[in-house]
């Protein structure tokens, strides 16, 4: 054990003797006199139920949390009475600006108004009523395959730091649960379909996983947060909608479709991360240019990785034949434009204008793209 | 409930899972045990959860409200003790009863129940 705690209760008479008394039907109701406020949440929207937005309120509420949080180490439900000797929980990101984004309470209601079930909702037997020809079959699973590496550091970022967030930041906290459990969905879903139509798994990618390590290990969250969450889900959402377009089958259209909402908030949580970051410590965005400057290179792996560039060629072209490939070609040299493109817009949205003009992706995807 | 149960679902089978494949690790398990039943205790005794629970049990605050609130609450406490135990043994660890401090609180509490006429 890493922690005891600060008695062995079995053994000490003032626990025993005081839970006795109340055993025994003397209660103290000390907690009745909690200085705290009394308020009724209501929903605003009926439709929409009791949100953590309705709860906004007062000491409840998370606009007015402080940018250092102080006072709170302990695991108390942010607004509680604090009394006695509650224990320090050691978390490392106490600042609000670390972590937080205008837009937190609203994506965890909505990422579990649209709550989506990988074994049910996708029409499964699709595949095997319209089975696909072998190679279109062959470039899905490794399309699935590059993608399931990609959930997985999708799942492990907000793991790797949730517990060393501030309890006070409970809808920040609640809302990276959520997207672990989005990742966990999408890796199941991208599993099932690869191994669903036959060819079983591809082959991993190097220059992915490389970079996605560098991405997944930076050492401060606002610099995680804008690798994870905003160029990867950026760049994810980007595939999801060019597969979609090119679906060979319904059911991956609808694999794709549920994929793009569940990037689409990620995203929409990146952006607002950084935007926040920046408004609140202006004096960081060289920090964060710097950052970009040196792990940016890790889109460029993503992007190049064969393992995903052939399959998604193979299934834009609609096959093997060189008008198909020529034709895929084509299609996955937009894509790659598009990526880029999308990502310093993000960055720029967020407020890092600047930065297209110094990063060196561009050049490199132009080199790329144009042999396309 | 349905949540929780899944929580316990996997904690046994893990819990058994490392007793058939790591016998060794037997006496670690009672070791950690003994201090974190410590804590399981901890939970119990807290007077903030008790007479909340007390008074929702018996459905206020009047004698007789209070005197229904300790009876169910005192079924609720040795019962959580009770299926702690039965878990343990499910999951390969029988002779933990034998040497465990909450398993003594558990019969005590017991019997005291009984002489009050609180059955489980």
């Amino acid at each position: 054990m890493a922690f005891y705690a600060d008695k062995d209760y079995t053994v000490d008479e003032t626990v025993l003797a005081a839970a006795q008394k109340v055993m025994e039907g003397h209660l103290g109701l000390h907690w009745y006199e909690a200085k705290t406020e009394r308020i009724a949440g209501r929903a605003s929207d009926p439709r929409r139920g009791l949100t953590y937005q309705d709860l906004d309120v007062g000491s409840y509420g998370y606009t007015n949390i402080p940018e250092d949080v102080r006072t709170s180490q302990s695991m108390v439900s942010r607004g509680s009475e604090k009394v006695g000797k509650l224990p320090d929980m050691g978390y490392v990101v106490n600042r609000k600006s670390d972590v937080w984004s205008d837009n937190v309470a609203e994506l965890y209601e909505e990422d579990k108004a649209r709550r989506w079930v990988p074994a049910t909702d996708i029409p499964w037997n699709e595949l095997h009523a319209h089975p696909l020809a072998p190679e279109l079959e062959m470039a899905c699973a490794q399309l699935y395959t590059f993608l399931q590496e990609c959930q997985i550091v999708s799942m492990d970022f907000p793991s790797k730091w949730v517990a060393l967030i501030n309890q006070d930041f409970l809808e920040q906290k609640s809302w990276m649960c959520a997207q672990m459990l989005d990742a966990s969905r999408l890796f199941e879903v991208f599993r099932k379909r690869a191994l669903y139509g036959g060819a079983g798994l591809g082959r991993a990618s190097v220059t992915a996983e490389q970079g996605l390590k560098e991405w997944l290990w930076a050492d401060q969250f606002p610099q995680g947060s804008v690798s994870i969450n905003l160029s990867l889900a950026g760049f994810l959402l980007v595939v999801y909608r060019q597969v979609a377009a090119f679906a060979p089958t319904r059911v991956d259209r609808a694999i794709m479709r549920y994929a793009m909402q569940d990037a689409g908030r990620q995203t929409a949580y990146g952006l607002g991360q950084l935007r926040y970051h920046l408004k609140h410590r202006p004096l960081e965005a060289s920090a964060m240019e710097g950052y970009l400057d040196h792990t940016e290179h890790a889109l460029l792996g993503l992007i190049g990785s064969p393992e995903l560039l052939e399959p998604m060629i193979i299934i834009c072209g609609g096959g093997l034949e060189k008008a198909q490939v020529d034709k895929g070609r084509i299609a996955t040299g937009k894509f790659i434009r598009l990526v880029v493109r999308e990502y310093l817009e993000q960055i720029a949205a967020a407020g890092l204008a600047g930065h297209a003009g110094r990063s060196r992706i561009p050049a490199m995807i132009d080199r790329i793209s144009a042999s396309a | 409930m349905q949540d929780e149960a899944r929580h316990v679902g996997y904690g046994m089978q893990h819990f058994k899972y490392v007793l058939e494949h790591f016998p060794e690790k037997r006496e670690v398990l009672h070791a950690h045990l003994d201090e974190a039943e410590n804590i399981s205790f901890a939970g119990a005794a807290a007077t903030e959860l008790t007479e909340s629970f007390i008074i929702l049990a018996g459905g206020g605050l009047k004698k007789e409200n209070i005197e229904q609130g300790v009876r169910v609450t005192t079924q609720f406490n040795l019962k959580q003790m009770q299926e702690h135990f039965e878990r343990l043994e499910k999951c390969g660890m029988p002779e933990r009863k034998e040497r465990s401090k909450l398993y003594k609180m558990y019969e005590m509490g017991r019997a005291a129940a009984e002489n009050a006429g609180i059955k489980l």
